[in-house]
């Protein structure tokens, strides 16, 4: 590696590395932290809600039943676009259905239970997604460090000249600016795959208000949904003339029958109660990247043909296997652990990647020491604050404002390392009249 | 295919990074076992693509960047060599680093930003279009730009970045930037 590059290459390549790495690495950090967490999302709605019924399966009747007694709770409202029937699975044994202004949880027998109370899953989901911001700019945002990640593991690499003969060298214990760097390439180097499979992913998640968008806008009107719909399918036309609820029953018992191998996870009923209502059915396939293939129904029950996530063209495969390559959700709780280990390392390399920074600052003869207080404030604030959002949780109950809580402990975090970093300053301070002028 | 080739796959790619390890421990290299290792790793890997597809990869890179985090934590709880005597923290002398340019800095981070960013749209918008009359289908061709986008931004912003000189930054969005408008001006953007 080193021959391969001259060392005005390598030295160029730490300076790309730098100011990349100096831009992003607060939020980059949070996102990190916030993604490492988030992979265990379906773990802690049950953490949440402990009450909720559990079940391994639900009966097709059962759903049908469900379904309308939700419907009927919301007679008299305006009707629900879409119905979301999130089916049992082995990370989440619980039957729920969501519609546009309602989330309940069901028993066994199709009977409403209780109202789902997962306020902090979809908080951090939030925090992670769109750093609690609106979803276009927030999601933007974080498509924009997913792009960012790709830049710093390719300058990274670049401003690495030594990056296999070092690759096992982790002096952890030395404790000084040698153990910081270690810790930054070793993990960096071997988390490579890991983070492009991850940084791309969310960079194409994020960045589809750019990307989809500019699409939609130069090719199929502004219409986004026309842009996409050659990969996901395109919703039905819209009727809104009444008719009676679709049936689900046939629809699961149809799915049973004929695709034994597959497992339901979620049924879809567009547009309810009207005439221009459809079934739709994800089904997830076994050892497979793609989050699953829909299958459409007539509201009789009726099979009228898939979407092709699963087996379709390459375009649709790919788009479909970027959900579960990100969240890490494709091979149960041993992927969960591995993603989590490789996230919480991801983040240990941009935290010390800032520190390495204020080293070479530090040797440079200009040392940052409230810089350094803030980026200790921060590397510590994030995942307290992400504790003190989960005590919330416990002691508050599913009302706690999660987001205040979040960004005010971050602040105080590192408002309290720089505050605490000038205190020590000023009593380092010489004095006064120094010993020379005596 | 079987589990057992899957499995077989990832024990090879997880194999691939132990010889390495005991290789690249060695005082000398030697190509012999750097081979076997990439050899494990990368036919470890293909194993596991040829019995699960995309998953078993990811399954089978997972197993070998498990293997070499346990391998690195290893490393992390021995103890140092006292052999060599630590260097000493060199001291740049400050009058040798440069002055703070914050308008350089900005005008840097504006084109390596959002107008590579821009680039980079358009880029993925001609190929595309160029794709499409290859051809292939809507669907792919779609997908190409959404996968596009975050692959070429970044690998502009740290081209931009490689260089000093604003002459050759300007120009690596400007080249690509006509080279995308040959396709979109003579199919047109929706093609």
């Amino acid at each position: 590696m080193s021959a391969l590059l001259s060392k005005d290459i390598v030295r160029r390549g730490v300076a790309a590395h730098s100011a990349i790495g100096l831009v992003c690495c607060a939020l980059l950090y949070l996102i990190c932290v916030s993604g490492a967490t988030i992979v265990l999302y379906e773990e802690f709605q049950r953490l949440e809600q402990r009450d909720a019924p559990e079940m391994d399966s639900i009966a097709p009747q059962a759903v049908e039943r469900a379904v309308a007694a939700v419907v009927a709770s919301e007679a008299g409202q305006a009707p629900t676009t879409h119905l979301y029937v999130h089916m049992p699975s082995e990370a989440l044994p619980r039957t729920t259905i969501t519609t546009d202004t309602q989330a309940v949880h069901v028993d066994a027998t199709g009977a409403i239970a209780v109202p789902e109370e997962n306020a902090w899953s979809e908080f951090l989901l939030a925090l992670h997604y769109r750093l609690n911001l609106p979803p276009v700019w927030g999601m933007t945002l974080v498509g924009m460090f997913g792009a960012m990640i790709v830049a710093l593991g390719v300058s990274g690499v670049v401003a690495h000249p030594r990056i296999f003969r070092d690759a096992f060298r982790l002096r952890a214990r030395r404790k000084d600016e040698i153990a910081t760097l270690d810790w930054h390439n070793r993990l960096a180097v071997w988390t490579l795959p890991f983070a492009l499979a991850i940084a791309l992913t969310g960079a194409m998640i994020g960045l589809f208000y750019v990307a989809g968008f500019s699409l939609a806008a130069t090719a199929y009107d502004g219409d986004s949904d026309a842009a996409l719909a050659p990969v996901f399918g395109a919703e039905g036309e819209a009727d809104p003339a009444p008719a009676p609820l679709p049936r689900v029953a046939p629809v699961l018992a149809h799915m049973a029958r004929e695709y034994p191998a597959v497992r339901v996870s979620y049924v879809i009923l567009h547009d309810p109660g009207t005439r221009g209502q459809h079934v739709q059915v994800i089904g997830e396939h076994a050892r497979r990247l793609v989050f699953g293939e829909y299958y459409h129904f007539a509201p009789d029950g009726t099979f009228e043909g898939t979407t092709g996530l699963a087996d379709g063209e390459a375009g649709q495969q790919f788009a479909a296997s970027i959900y579960n390559l990100h969240f890490g959700n494709y091979g149960g709780l041993p992927v969960k652990i591995a993603y989590i280990v490789f996230g919480v390392a991801l983040g240990v390399v941009v935290a010390t990647g800032t520190f390495i920074w204020l080293d070479k600052q530090a040797r440079k003869g200009r040392p940052r020491p409230l810089v350094r207080a803030g980026w200790w404030g921060v590397t510590l604030g994030v995942p307290l604050a992400i504790l003190a959002t989960l005590i919330a949780r416990l002691a508050l109950g599913n009302g706690a404002p999660f987001v205040a809580i979040f960004w005010a402990v971050t602040v105080a975090t590192v408002g309290l390392a720089i505050a605490r970093r000038r205190v020590r300053t000023r009593r380092r301070l010489p004095p006064a009249n120094p010993e020379y002028a005596r | 295919m079987s589990d057992g080739t899957l499995w077989l796959g990832c024990a090879l790619a997880a194999g691939g990074v132990a010889v390495l390890r005991l290789s690249w421990g060695r005082p000398h290299r030697d190509r012999g076992l750097n081979a076997l290792g990439w050899a494990g790793i990368a036919g470890g890997t293909l194993l596991a693509g040829l019995s699960e597809g995309a998953w078993g990869v990811a399954v089978a890179v997972l197993c070998a960047t498990s293997a070499a985090a346990l391998l690195l934590a290893h490393s992390a709880v021995e103890k140092p060599r006292a052999a060599r005597r630590s260097a000493p923290t060199v001291r740049i002398a400050a009058s040798a680093a440069r002055p703070a340019r914050p308008i350089h800095g900005l005008t840097t981070f504006v084109l390596g930003g959002p107008l590579a960013l821009a680039v980079a749209v358009v880029l993925a918008l001609a190929i595309r279009v160029a794709a499409m009359r290859w051809p292939v289908a809507e669907a792919d061709g779609n997908v190409m730009v959404l996968a596009l986008v975050p692959l070429l931004w970044p690998l502009l912003a740290f081209a931009m970045l490689m260089t000093e000189r604003r002459r050759a930054q300007f120009a690596m969005l400007l080249v690509p930037l006509a080279g995308a408008a040959v396709p979109l001006l003579l199919l047109g953007s929706a093609a």
